[in-house]
């Protein structure tokens, strides 16, 4: 134990420190290694990328398969991978359908999970936090909430804009904040925040915790707890920090970042952010760093404009109008600009993980990248199904450049689509949301 | 009643869409203590029961069918009405049902349909229920989820505990949400996450390093290191001296520079005593201050002087001639402060300037400066200057005179003056010698001038020395000759004016005197005229002269007078030296030149010995009353510990020596017995550092009672000191270990939590007297209470309503009620953050985006003012004034607004401003990216200002486009899409309002024409009949038929934020008493507050283990 103490001062001495997720040294000097870690697999990852409001109503279809798959023109930036794709369709949250439009379609999407209204707020842990509460507790950082859309403080039509805001649930009544930051999502990567007195600091706070909690009436106690167990989190990351590495047995492509720390603030122009945030997603699978990221591209009922992508009636002018409303609704050609601007994203993400070898294959093939949002099409705010697509293999557990319908099916929940993918991760649950089978055939 | 008028749309799916199992939930039924009485709950529910009897059967016929069992349509199953125990768990849900069946939507026009008294009867069965619940359940504290502080509440409460405003800790922290009556400060918003814990102990660690250790406890700095924080400490103190100082003039800072080796040497230009401002307090307010002390002090805090020395030079100045303000000369005389004060009694106010100009002439002449950096007296006996400034007394008993001798252009002569004058005590034995007086040149012999004589006409060659004696037998005074003559007459010479014997080459004369002497040039060419003055030893033992020689006939030596600028000589130790001294003295007990070394930090030369310097003995004797003094030796003392002023100087004098030694190894030798000395000093202060360890521990212990806005209790103070400890067993060094203590205050729930002690069981309790202060501090001003509120909550008196309503009066006058204004004001009017609403398209509003921090500072201005000047809740609507800035005045096309400052304008009325309607924030956050809305602008003012709910939309709406198609306005485009009938059920709720708003453009602005070029049209007419036009209409409709309701909302928003939760059934009594209290009372926004404060509802906390209704 000495060792691995002088191990990390010596790497807080260099003033640099990431997650050494393997140590040879360590294994050598005797910690034996954990069992059932097979050091030659690498790891699963999961990527949700989430676009709001909905896309082109013409332009969202896939048919056929495999090298002759023919897709619609939002999702043309993806056609590179399409032997690596996965289009799924007719799959919605039931729940999702019974509120409001926008807030109520979003908040549950990843969760199925009906959401309180009147000023309340309650969803449902969403699938990719309730993966990086269990699979996620291997790697340094379980998992990366990022955003490059601030969430919106208001209530509308009786459904807090948090709904709006937040994908990500880690529990019902916590929606989990999300980093637009791309400085302080690197920093959350990379930076050793471990300093003498944390742990200390951290302990002394959860000393109290006993006291606090028996004066308190039964309903704050788990709103205090919530701080309480994050504080637990906290600590335990700077506790174990660089020993993640030993019990994982898998060597990462990439041992330290390859780019440099972003600059602080938030970039002004909003494919250079959405840009960076696809970078650093990648960068901490490339690093092993986290497995689990979730990244919201816009909110639903989102207020970006996009002056970067030129308007198709005037070439010379940006689309400098709001997404929302006057963009999403009316499935003209500029909408069709925008859709195809956020499928390049997720075709950046796929690309840089296909030039990263693991093995026989590539980092693409060892993760599942889906593209989703809150409605079929903004133009008309539906969501009796959603747009959905999967890029990656799973390590050779999905198999892919097909084509899945269930529109006209009895259970086509979305929530068995996250059973399956758990399920693939090796979180195996009997039911989740409103769903209690995996679909056969993912 | 107007819930009659509301929600006249909408289709059951809506309901069943927007109630969902949690809302179906009612309030436990037990509040003791706070529900109504018992008697009056017996009458509602006979009452009640009637009306149940009546309407049972009309519920069974026309809603059961369909709304019942299992299939209940849209998830709504009505079969609990048949009980009524059941019933009072549905109140939510009843709500609904009485909105659709008041509102005609249920039964949905294909069912039955109940004839209008069945309705009636339904309605009045569900209003007299929900009535009655609401009233059993009055006072319910209801359901406050525990509240985190949101990201402006952890803003301002840092700053106010650290007392540093420029502190930023939460700027990259996420966005909070919104909940409950849609305000960011609702629980069930603020969440937490370990991602969002790393930034709390990050933000917090980011704090602790702000903190400056002092030698009795902690303080806050705006900066976060060492350098900074003495850079700080010294500021203090040049403040401290600036108060009582000047600066010098630029010219006279000019001449206390010297410059060696081409480095500029600056003795310090500050700190110089202000002598012209008290010399005019004395005149002007001559009268006054003869009245005695307290109109000293009086005049001095009118003028910002110090009543002290003010005090002392007004008694010096106004004291009868030769009385020395210290102890009496031997004769009583002081001759220069006599000769200030024969002025200053005649003098006036204008004359301030000259009395200081003679005064500081004088200053000059008794005072020295030095390098404050060579001064050594820290270390005793050393050579070197004693001090900055130094004591100078211009007087000799002999004064060496060396003249050099300049021919001026084109003559050949040049003439000296010898004079003397009396210093200003009479001519009574002025008798003085000028000993051989002499030409000395390079290369040459002396020549005395007595051997200088006028050449005759016939000489030729070199001068010839001892020629005749001139005839001319007149007095020295006239000698030389006015011819031309040169020289003096030789009798002149070895001779007393009274016939005693002098020796033969002195002049010896009666003063006061001039002995003019012509030189020819060629003798005077590179000479220096060179002599000595003396006083005759005989005949002027008592005797006291000046003297001087000078090239120019205007002597400054006027007969009968003394100056500053020449020395005295007189006798040592006679009579007349000791009266000098004194008298030099006097002038510098009364007038220091400076009064302390303002600039504290010497850098007046290239090695300093001292890394702080303090000379400020003038300051404190003259200027100082004793708790003054304590504070500028506190201060001192602060910067010594801050600045580890000895440990640094132990490391600096090391240095010193090393770099002296290269050039002057003279001064390490003569340094080098200091060592010692220093660091022996060093090694105290490492012992004080140690002592003092336990104050800093105090001081976050005092820290954390104001964080956790309560006194600390035994063992949380104990757990906080065994954490140091803790720490410290850790290696952490103390002052390491002293900011990681804070942090953890600062990430202690205690801090980031709104904690509150619920009482035992179900019942509903009095929150403390402290977590009421906190409660009112987070309502009113978004922090934490002040050191008064936490004064009123230690005295137990808080709750009492008259001590409540005090503080709350006090707190609204206070700056930080502005905090009201910004974050409840915005939030309500859902403009909040719109100084970074990036939603406009540049093209059309390049103006926009520099115009938006001056648009959102005019809402929080105009609300700012609402607020802190108690003014009616209508003027929301129908001011005739708002608050400007030149910019915003411009986008308003409001003339006469010059500046940047802000300040409220009235008349604005006439200008289409001056109401929450026509805010460039509300209009432009309503508006498209480059048009108007109407749409958008209407369904604020129905839903957000007017509490109006519309239905869900129907699906597959077809959408407008973002420009206007040609051949069509603005207004036609919306028309066209109303006209669907789907459409039109809301539309013709909502769009009237936003056509009475189409008369400004997307950023505010009042325009004539729509973005197209069609004319306006702003005529709209609402379902009920109303008729609008433009914005004085609406003004007009809102206060008019719509008062109550306005009124009701806003009363509802304020009340939700004010709880931190959503309003709901059992607050409906207290919204009732607020409206009617406020219809009394004209409105004032201070009787809605105040009820607000006083209800049971503020002041008390529901029973811990009442259930969670979100479970």
């Amino acid at each position: 134990m000495k060792l691995k103490l002088s191990r990390r001062r010596m790497l807080r001495g260099l003033g640099v420190s990431m997650a050494v997720p393997w140590m040879e040294s360590l294994t050598a000097a005797g910690e034996p290694a954990v069992a059932g870690a097979t050091a030659a697999e690498p790891p699963l990852r999961l990527a949700v990328l989430f676009a709001g409001n909905g896309f082109h109503s013409k332009e969202w279809w896939a048919k056929g398969s495999g090298r002759e798959m023919e897709l619609g023109k939002v999702l043309e930036p993806v056609a590179d991978f399409r032997e690596k794709l996965l289009f799924v369709k007719g799959l919605y949250n039931a729940e999702a359908t019974k509120g409001n439009i926008h807030s109520s379609q979003t908040g549950n999407i990843l969760s199925g999970a009906p959401l309180a209204s009147g000023g309340e707020i309650r969803s449902g842990t969403s699938f990719d936090q309730h993966l990086a509460q269990t699979y996620g507790r291997g790697t340094k950082v379980p998992s990366l909430v990022l955003g490059c859309e601030k969430s919106n403080p208001s209530v509308h039509k009786n459904y807090s804009m948090l709904y709006s805001s937040h994908i990500s649930w880690s529990s019902p009544t916590t929606p989990t904040p999300l980093e637009i930051y791309p400085a302080l999502a690197f920093d959350r990567l990379f930076k050793d925040e471990a300093h003498a007195g944390d742990v200390s600091v951290l302990d002394a706070v959860l000393e109290t915790a006993d006291d606090l909690r028996r004066r308190i009436s039964v309903a704050d106690r788990r709103k205090l707890d919530e701080y309480l167990d994050s504080v637990r989190d906290v600590e335990a990351r700077i506790e174990s920090a660089g020993k993640k590495g030993e019990l994982q047995g898998w060597r990462p492509t990439l041992e330290k970042p390859d780019i440099p720390r972003p600059a602080d603030g938030i970039p002004q122009d909003i494919a250079e952010h959405m840009r960076l945030m696809c970078d650093i997603l990648v960068l901490a699978f490339q690093t092993d760093t986290t497995r689990i990221v979730t990244l919201k591209l816009n909110n639903d009922h989102s207020a970006l404009r996009f002056p970067n992508l030129p308007r198709t009636d005037n070439p010379s002018q940006g689309i400098d109008y709001m997404i929302h409303h006057l963009l999403s609704h009316s499935d003209g050609a500029d909408w069709l600009v925008v859709n195809r601007f956020f499928m390049e994203q997720m075709a950046h993400v796929a690309r840089r993980l296909d030039a990263i070898q693991e093995g026989e294959r590539t980092a693409l093939d060892n993760s599942m990248v889906l593209m989703c949002s809150s409605m079929m099409a903004g133009a008309k705010h539906d969501n009796d199904q959603l747009p959905l697509v999967v890029l990656g293999r799973a390590g050779g557990k999905i198999e892919t450049g097909r084509v899945l319908d269930y529109t006209g099916q009895s259970d086509r929940q979305m929530c068995r689509l996250y059973l399956s993918l758990m399920e693939k991760m090796g979180v195996r649950e009997k039911t989740f949301g409103d769903a209690t089978t995996p679909l056969a055939e993912v | 009643m107007n819930r009659l008028q509301r929600s006249l749309f909408g289709c059951l799916f809506a309901i069943a869409a927007a109630v969902t199992a949690a809302d179906e939930r009612s309030p436990p039924d037990r509040f003791g203590g706070l529900s109504a009485g018992s008697a009056t709950q017996a009458v509602e529910t006979a009452a009640v029961n009637a009306a149940d009897a009546a309407a049972k059967p009309v519920l069974a016929r026309y809603c059961l069918d369909c709304h019942a069992g299992d299939a209940a349509e849209g998830e709504v199953d009505l079969s609990f009405t048949h009980d009524a125990a059941t019933l009072r768990t549905h109140t939510k849900l009843l709500q609904r049902v009485e909105d659709m069946v008041i509102s005609g939507q249920m039964p949905p026009p294909e069912s039955d349909q109940p004839t209008d008294e069945e309705r009636r009867v339904l309605a009045d069965w569900l209003q007299a229920f929900l009535a009655a619940e609401a009233r059993a359940h009055a006072g319910d504290p209801g359901r406050v989820v525990l509240r985190r502080l949101n990201n402006a509440e952890y803003t301002h409460t840092i700053r106010d505990l650290t007392g540093v405003a420029g502190l930023d800790p939460a700027k990259q922290f996420p966005a909070d949400g919104g909940a409950g009556e849609g305000f960011t400060n609702t629980g069930q918003s603020l969440v937490m996450s370990p991602s969002l814990a790393t930034k709390y102990l990050d933000a917090a660690k980011g704090i602790a390093a702000h903190a400056v250790l002092l030698p009795d406890g902690l303080r806050f700095s705006p900066a976060d290191s060492r350098r900074d924080f003495a850079d700080e400490a010294v500021v203090r103190l040049k403040d401290f001296y600036a108060r009582s100082t000047r600066p010098l003039a630029v010219t006279e800072a000019a001449a206390q520079q010297t410059v060696k080796h081409g480095i500029i040497l600056d003795t310090g230009s500050e700190g110089f005593l202000p002598t012209e401002k008290y010399l005019l307090a004395t005149l002007a307010d001559r009268e006054r201050l003869a009245q005695g002390r307290e109109s000293v002090a009086a005049v001095a805090r009118e003028r910002g002087l110090s009543p002290k020395y003010l005090a002392t030079l007004f008694t010096a100045l106004s004291a009868p001639d030769s009385t020395s303000p210290g102890a009496a000369t031997a004769d009583g005389a002081s001759p220069i402060l006599d000769l200030l004060r024969a002025r200053w009694k005649s003098a006036q106010p204008a004359d301030a300037a000259a009395l200081a100009s003679f005064v500081g002439d004088w200053q000059k002449a008794v005072w020295k400066f030095n390098h404050a950096g060579h001064v050594v007296s820290r270390f005793g006996a050393l050579d070197g200057p004693p001090s900055w400034m130094e004591a100078t007394t211009p007087l000799v008993e002999r004064q060496e005179i060396r003249l050099k001798l300049v021919v001026p252009e084109g003559s050949d002569t040049v003439t000296i003056h010898l004079a003397t004058g009396d210093a200003g005590d009479g001519p009574d034995h002025d008798v003085v010698v000028w000993k051989n007086p002499r030409l000395v040149a390079p290369g040459r012999a002396d020549l005395p001038l007595a051997m200088v004589r006028p050449l005759p006409r016939s000489a030729t060659g070199p001068l010839r020395a001892g020629n005749e004696p001139s005839q001319d037998k007149a007095g020295p005074a006239n000698a030389g000759d006015e011819g031309g003559g040169v020289g003096l007459d030789p009798t002149l010479f070895g001779r007393h004016p009274q016939g005693l014997a002098v020796e033969a080459g002195d002049l010896c004369m009666q003063s006061p005197g001039v002995i003019a002497v012509t030189i020819p040039a060629d003798l005077a060419e590179g000479a220096e005229f060179v002599t000595e003055a003396r006083l005759h030893p005989e005949t002027a033992a008592e005797a006291s002269v000046q003297v001087e020689v000078r090239a120019d006939a205007t002597s400054s030596l006027p007969a009968g007078g003394l100056v500053p600028a020449v020395p005295v000589v007189a006798r040592k130790d006679s009579t007349a030296w000791l009266r000098f001294e004194r008298a030099f003295a006097d002038v510098r007990d009364l007038f220091p030149r400076a009064v302390c070394y303002g600039r504290i930090v010497p850098v007046d030369e290239v090695v300093t010995l001292n890394l702080y310097y303090r000379e400020d003995d003038h300051l404190r004797r003259l200027m100082l009353e004793d708790d003054e003094t304590r504070e500028l030796d506190r201060l001192w003392d602060e910067l010594v510990f801050i600045a580890q002023e000895p440990l640094e100087f132990e490391d600096a004098f090391e240095q010193i020596l090393g770099y002296a030694s290269q050039d002057r190894p003279d001064l390490v030798k003569r340094w080098k017995p200091l060592k010692p000395a220093v660091a022996a000093a060093a090694e105290a202060f490492k012992k004080r550092l140690v002592e003092v360890e336990p104050r800093h521990v105090d001081g976050v212990v005092a820290l954390a009672g104001r964080a956790f806005r309560r006194p600390l209790e035994a063992r949380e103070e104990a757990r906080l000191r065994t954490l140091y400890d803790t720490l410290r067993t850790k290696d952490l060094p103390h002052e390491e270990a002293v900011r990681t203590l804070i942090a953890h205050v600062l990430v202690a729930p205690e801090f980031l939590y709104k904690l509150e002690t619920a009482g035992p069981g179900t019942d509903a309790k009095p929150v403390s007297d402290y977590e009421l202060a906190t409660r009112l501090s987070y309502f009113l001003w978004s922090s934490m209470p002040d050191a008064e509120l936490l004064a009123a909550a230690e005295s137990g008196q808080l709750h009492q309503p008259e001590v409540l309503k005090a503080q709350v009066r006090r707190m609204l006058a206070a700056p930080a009620s502005r905090r009201l204004a910004e974050e409840f004001g915005t939030q309500w009017l859902h403009v909040y953050g719109f100084s970074s609403l990036d939603e406009k398209n540049a093209e059309s509003f390049p103006t926009f985006a520099g115009l938006r921090a001056d648009m959102e500072e005019e809402t929080v201005l105009f609300l700012d003012d609402f607020f802190r000047n108690d003014r009616s809740i209508l003027s929301l609507i129908d001011a005739d004034h708002t608050v400007l800035n030149e910019r915003l005045a411009k986008h308003y096309c409001v003339e006469g607004v010059t500046g940047e400052e802000w300040r409220r304008v009235d008349g604005m009325r006439k200008h289409g401003r001056g109401s929450i309607l026509c805010l460039a924030t509300t209009l432009s956050t309503q508006a498209g990216a480059s048009r108007t809305s109407p749409i958008l602008r209407g369904n604020w003012l129905y839903e957000t200002i007017l509490g109006e709910k519309l239905p869900k939309p129907p699906k597959d709406v077809p959408q407008l486009a973002e420009t206007v198609p040609a051949g069509l306005s603005e207004r036609q485009l919306i028309a066209m899409h109303s006209e669907n009938a789907a459409c039109a059920k809301c539309h013709r709720r909502i769009d009237p309002f936003g056509f009475a708003l189409e008369e400004f453009d997307a950023i505010g602005r009042l325009r004539t024409a729509d973005a197209s070029g069609n004319s306006l049209d702003t005529k709209a007419v609402l379902p009920d009949g109303a008729m609008l036009d433009g914005q004085e209409s609406l003004r007009t409709y809102l206060l008019g038929p719509r008062r109550e309701q306005f009124v009701r909302v806003f009363c509802r928003k304020l009340l939700g934020y004010a709880l931190g939760r959503g309003v709901q059934l059992s607050d409906q009594p207290l919204l009732d008493d607020m409206i009617a209290r406020l219809a009394a009372n004209d409105y004032r926004v201070s009787v809605a507050i105040e009820a607000i404060v006083t209800s049971p509802q503020f002041l008390s906390i529901r029973g811990r283990d009442v259930a969670d209704e979100a479970t």
